[in-house]
């Protein structure tokens, strides 16, 4: 499972430390003194310049190395993080990214960038450089450990290795100290070692082998001249420290459990087929008297069930992931605004399918973008409205059963209906002066080519519009709503389910066809007789437990031209708050289905949200159940406003 | 890859830990204070245990004093997680049988690099 | 050769600082009998420099009452790993030591 492709583990690495570096910059620019996110910037980019010239990123190291310099100043307090420098750090971050991923950029950009940063710094200091390499020196270190060292589990031999890592060394063991047999605690230690080195680096680099050792060994450490050391024979191979650094980072590429997604994906695959190859079975099985192949096959169905509940568990990420992204957006349309957009988030726990996730980045990205920039009023009209100079842009996330609901705020303006009135007339979309209800009109913000933008603008009209964020979500079984505020903002809602791919669901007849309802939105099941059909003709009513729930005969809404089933059954299915139930004929069984989206041709059709193929090689809608919910509401009120 | 005990009174400084060196592949287990340490340490064999010294129950250094005397931990690397570079903790600590220390805060880096160091024979 | 009347002691699996406890006491009794100190290391599986400490001290107390003292047998990969990373073998005359069957 393990990626081991360093270049690739590396360019995972880059990113994660890229993200940390961005986060941190924009947290900056809220607390420009705040010595903690200074730090994080400059060990982020200390770690990417040390992985990079690992792997073989040179220009990324170099370009990280330079910009790790100039931090390194903010860090000692010598430059102060600006607007201007964060600004140009984050600029030059973006050049890392394309860095990391190895794309062509123009070496002139990097040096560009590098200008920017260092015009971005105060007093103008000179560029930064590599630090000249010391010249190679001589010393002699000698150094006796403490009697307990090798109970308490220094490691002396791993000590002269690190020594040998600085550069040729000559090893001399002291064991003059060593007592006679008869007096030797054996546990104890009498050893040291004299030992000539020759290195480039400075003294603190050997004072830093013996860190755990220093203040209860004996150790010295001392200059000598150059001419003294050279008659020696350098005895042990030359190893530059890098050599040294190498087998611990290899190590940890070694076990690092990262999955590259493509490789999720395919798992997930091989899932749901052995989820149908499982339905198959169940079926086959159910002819048979076999008690062994009925208890095997018992067996592979909870093991497909458990194997499918984890994978579904791999898949699910926190969706602070995508929520990060958006802080960068904000710093930049604020900044092409020039509005002040406070920026709050919630929910980043939420966890998705890891696709959905992906896949909802554009449209959020389209929403955020809508909300700056159509929303949001500028300082002046919001003044002059009474609100606060900054817009506010809340994006939210949170589970509502087996949905995710994610929501894009804003307190600016709100959608103005009758602009929106206005354009649908123009282009078309509607007939002048026709009655139409205010949730309709919000509706034909979603109508292919729809724009409200009177200008267009950078930051919106950029052909993408709300009809493809509608598609998007559509496609992803889930739904968009709109709640207009005139004058104090609007929210946009999307709500998506859980996980795509597969589903729980309940098998049922309908004159001859097979349909699957999610399990997950199933409430019970009631037997609906030929009396109480009879009774309930032209009120489609049931009291359940007191409460009147309305429902839906399939079999009518299906026109499939049948005689009822002696025994019809009601599948009472809810959204949470409503309930509707669904009669149908037959109820077939528990049925995991995975789920095929319906072509183009067929997406039109509200009632159903998918299709699925069964065991026996049969094909069978999935109902959607929250149109079909919907509709039993419609049902109610209709009848309710009858009287 | 190697077993390596985290002990300490608090749930973020042991998650740390283990994310750091569970990146390095080392298989890392926890204990909440010195006694559920030494437990542990008595059951499983650890190539490493790095430890906070102020814990509820039993401390540190009561603990590292304890494992020294049970001859499957002499040799072992023991560090501990101190808060300040404060060489009369430092001292006590080693006296109690140390190896070396982890001055909190600490980051990732710094970690594995101790942490190589100390597990290297 | 060495006298026939010496039989080697032989330093089996851990010498570690585990364990050299048990083989320093057996060491002292082989010593007090043995007119002359032979090493066989050949069945060292793991060692560390504990063992090479008390070969150490049992070299420099056989000088002191005149015993001959050798090391039998060829060096076992773990054993060697610690002299030449300790720096045992640079004087010609501690690899003979250790070195010499």
């Amino acid at each position: 499972m393990t990626d081991n492709d360093p270049a690739q583990v590396f360019r995972v690495e880059a990113q994660e430390l890229l993200d940390q570096i961005e986060q941190a910059l924009l947290d900056l620019e809220k607390s420009p003194g705040d010595a903690d996110l200074i730090a994080q910037v400059f060990r982020a980019m200390h770690t990417l310049k040390g992985s990079g010239a690992m792997f073989g990123f040179d220009a990324l190291a170099g370009f990280a190395h330079a910009c790790e310099t100039a931090f390194d100043r903010v860090r000692k307090g010598l430059v102060k993080a600006t607007p201007k420098l964060i600004a140009s750090v984050l600029a030059a971050e973006d050049h890392l990214r394309a860095l990391a991923e190895g794309k062509n950029v123009p070496e002139d950009e990097g040096a560009a960038l590098l200008a920017s940063i260092e015009a971005a710094m105060a007093a103008g200091s000179p560029a930064p450089t590599a630090p000249e390499p010391e010249p190679e020196k001589s010393w002699r270190i000698r150094f006796s450990l403490a009697r307990d060292a090798l109970v308490n589990g220094t490691r002396p031999l791993a000590l002269l290795d690190e020594l040998r890592a600085l550069g040729p060394c000559e090893i001399a063991p002291l064991t003059g100290d060593i007592p006679n047999l008869e007096t030797l605690q054996p546990t104890d230690c009498h050893l040291g070692w004299d030992i000539h080195l020759k290195t480039r680096h400075p003294r603190a680099a050997i004072e830093e082998v013996f860190i755990f050792v220093g203040d209860d060994a004996a150790l010295t450490i001392e200059l000598v001249p150059l001419a003294s050391a050279a008659g020696h024979v350098v005895s042990e191979a030359a190893s530059p420290v890098a050599a040294n650094d190498k087998p611990a980072a290899a190590q940890a590429i070694g076990y690092t459990v990262r999955v590259p997604a493509e490789r999720l994906d395919e798992l997930m695959n091989r899932v749901g087929e052995l989820v149908i190859a499982q339905s198959r079975l169940k079926q086959v099985v159910a002819f048979s008297n076999d008690a062994n192949l009925h208890s095997v096959a018992e067996e592979i169905e909870r093991l497909a069930s458990e194997l499918r509940d984890s994978m579904m568990n791999v898949r699910m990420v926190p969706i602070s992931q995508l929520f990060g992204r958006f802080r960068r957006l904000i710093h930049d349309l604020a900044r092409d605004t020039g509005k002040t957009i406070d920026f709050r988030t919630s929910g980043e726990t939420t966890e998705l399918d890891k696709n959905v996730i992906e896949r909802l980045a554009d449209p959020l990205i389209h929403l955020i973008r809508n909300s700056a920039d159509h929303g949001l009023e500028t300082a002046e009209e919001r003044r002059a409205a009474g609100k606060p100079d900054a817009g506010r842009i809340t994006l939210s996330a949170r589970q509502a059963g087996t949905e995710v609901v994610i929501s894009v705020s804003d307190d600016g303006r709100g959608v103005d209906l009758n602009r929106v009135r206005a354009k649908a007339e123009r282009s078309g979309l509607l007939a002048p002066g026709a009655p139409t209800s205010d949730a309709e009109i919000l509706q034909l913000l979603f109508a292919p080519g729809f724009s409200t933008a009177e200008k267009v603008t950078n930051l919106s009209g950029r052909g993408v519009g709300m009809d493809v964020v509608k598609r998007t979500v559509e496609s992803l079984r889930g739904t968009i709503d709109i709640a207009n505020r005139p004058g104090s903002g609007a929210e946009v809602a999307l709500r998506l389910p859980l996980t795509l791919a597969i589903i729980d669901g309940l098998l049922v007849r309908i004159g001859q066809g097979r349909y699957v309802i999610p399990l997950a939105s199933v409430e019970e099941c009631v037997e609906l007789t030929t009396d109480q059909d009879q009774r309930s003709r032209g009120r489609s009513f049931l009291t359940l437990r007191g409460q009147l729930v309305p429902f839906i005969r399939l079999r009518e809404l299906f026109a499939t031209g049948t005689v009822p089933d002696k025994y019809q059954k009601i599948v009472v299915v809810s959204t949470g708050s409503e309930r509707v139930g669904l009669v149908v004929d037959q109820i077939l069984g528990d049925h995991q289905t995975v789920i095929k989206p319906l072509s183009s041709f067929h997406a039109g059709i509200g009632t159903f949200s998918g299709a699925t193929i069964l065991g026996d090689g049969g094909v069978a809608l999935i109902l959607d159940v929250p149109h079909l919910v919907a509709a039993g509401q419609q049902q109610e009120d209709r009848l309710r406003a009858a009287g | 890859m190697s077993a390596i005990l985290i002990v300490d009174d608090s749930a973020s400084i042991r998650q740390a830990v283990k994310i750091a060196l569970g990146g390095l592949g080392h298989n890392v287990s926890e204990a909440a204070n010195g006694a559920e340490g030494a437990t542990k340490a008595d059951v499983a064999r650890f190539d490493l245990i790095i430890t906070d010294l102020n814990m509820p129950v039993m401390d540190g250094l009561t603990m590292i004093r304890k494992l020294r005397t049970n001859a499957a931990y002499t040799g072992v690397p023991i560090l501990f997680l101190t808060t300040e570079s404060d060489p009369g903790i430092k001292s006590q600590a080693k006296a109690a049988g140390a190896t070396g220390w982890i001055t909190k805060p600490f980051d990732a880096d710094q970690l594995s690099r101790i942490v190589i160091k100390v597990l290297a024979k | 050769m060495h006298s026939e009347t010496t039989t080697a002691f032989r330093l089996c699996g851990e010498q570690t600082v585990r364990t050299i406890a048990d083989t320093h006491s057996a060491l002292l009794e082989y010593y007090a009998a043995a007119p002359n100190v032979v090493f066989d290391p050949t069945a060292i599986t793991e060692a560390d420099l504990s063992v090479v400490q008390l070969v150490e001290s049992a070299r420099q107390t056989a000088a002191r009452d005149g015993k001959k003292i050798c090391i039998a047998g060829p060096l076992p990969v773990s054993l060697r790993d610690v002299l030449v990373r300790g720096g045992f073998l640079n004087s010609p005359e501690d690899a003979l030591f250790w070195a010499t069957p």
